[in-house]
């Protein structure tokens, strides 16, 4: 990150004496509670647990009375839930077979949702979905959701021989089924958790940076307290630029995972 | 509260241009990947198993070729409106629709 390079030379440049700005590592994503090392509970592990207690409390609570003539919260709630089903579900996969998905596709929407808002909500603000273990474990459900569907409607061989698609010469055939085999068996997958993970990540990186320079500044010289006002100005705005990409990275993530899904239950032409 | 009634039309706009832009972007990386990952492998393993050298530059070249027409074949060619109606993405495949 050059950006951040500078902003460190800059800073340490500044003080001959004293301690150096420091710039923020990955190691700020490290978080143990309890226990050290692979094997700790972290933070990000205690968030996601709270995420999913509170996102039931509010959509068990939130529908527990619904009504023909609904309250505020009902109200928001469908339009949340139906933002899912239709804009996502229905249009992905199509009328006949969405049905079945939505309860899947509303629930990974709404906790990498809110998983992602982390990022910005006092008092977490810290992105769960920046620790790669959440990526894997949403993009895990929904490998084994699209294979078990594509298998279970095409039989095995049947789903692996739709791989290629139909009216191709017979001599490209080979090359390109393996292409494909690799594609839906390790590149997708691994580019859905790694989009995830990856914007997450750098996105809290740069708020940290940013936030850290700014009060860095304020303990130097009075060019570095004028300094770190545009700098928080910075700060903030990319603390609003992150709630933004928050929600259409879980947008993405599951319109991705509908459209996997849409693959494999789609007939054979 | 009319605007929990809204008709079905409303309701099938498909996701947004932008989000269906990047989902579509997604695909296609993993593709531009694959291609040149697999083959430039095959190629790598097989100048290693022969001895010889160049089999890896034609794999990531080749690879790189089949990706590109991969993706061109599933996507490129549907002339069909990538914002279709409901309907017709019920009896389309993903290629089409994404």
């Amino acid at each position: 990150m050059s950006m951040a390079a500078a902003l460190g030379g800059l800073a340490t440049l500044s003080t001959a004496s004293g301690d150096s700005f420091e710039t923020p590592t990955p190691a700020i994503f490290y978080l143990p509670i309890i226990g050290e090392g692979d094997w700790a509970i972290t933070e990000q592990m205690f968030w996601g647990g709270v995420s999913v207690l509170l996102l039931s409390l509010v959509m068990v609570r939130l529908s527990a009375k619904a009504a023909v003539v609904p309250t505020k919260g009902q109200w928001m709630m469908e339009g949340f839930y139906n933002f899912a089903r239709n804009g996502i579900a229905r249009d992905m996969i199509g009328s006949k077979d969405f049905l079945r998905f939505v309860p899947l596709l509303f629930t990974l929407f709404a906790l990498i949702l809110l998983n992602n808002l982390f990022g910005i909500l006092p008092p977490v603000m810290n992105p769960t979905t920046g620790r790669i273990g959440f990526p894997i474990a949403f993009t895990v459900v929904v490998y084994v959701v699209y294979h078990w569907v594509g298998i279970s409607r095409k039989g095995l061989g049947g789903y692996l021989a739709g791989l290629v698609p139909p009216g191709l010469p017979g001599w490209i055939k080979g090359p390109i089924w393996v292409l494909e085999f690799i594609t839906f068996f390790i590149t997708r997958p691994l580019t859905l958790a790694l989009r995830l993970f990856g914007n997450m990540f750098a996105g809290h990186m740069l708020i940290v940076l940013f936030v850290s320079a700014g009060a860095y500044f304020l303990t130097q010289g009075i060019v570095f307290q004028l300094l770190s006002v545009p700098t928080f100005i910075m700060a903030a705005a990319m603390v609003l630029f992150e709630g933004l990409v928050q929600f259409l990275q879980a947008y993405v993530f599951t319109l991705l995972a509908a459209s996997y899904i849409a693959g494999a239950v789609a007939d054979d032409h | 509260m009319s605007e929990r009634h809204l008709s079905d039309a409303e309701h099938r706009q498909g996701p947004s241009e932008f989000v269906s832009a990047d989902a579509m972007g997604a695909t296609a990386v993993a593709y531009l990947v694959t291609g040149p990952m697999v083959f430039g492998g095959l190629g790598l393993l097989a100048d290693h198993l022969l001895g010889i050298r160049g089999l890896v530059v034609l794999g990531i070249l080749g690879g790189m070729a089949l990706s590109v027409y991969t993706i061109w074949l599933r996507y490129g060619m549907t002339g069909t409106d990538p914002q279709g109606s409901d309907e017709s993405r019920a009896d389309t495949t993903h290629e089409e629709t994404l």
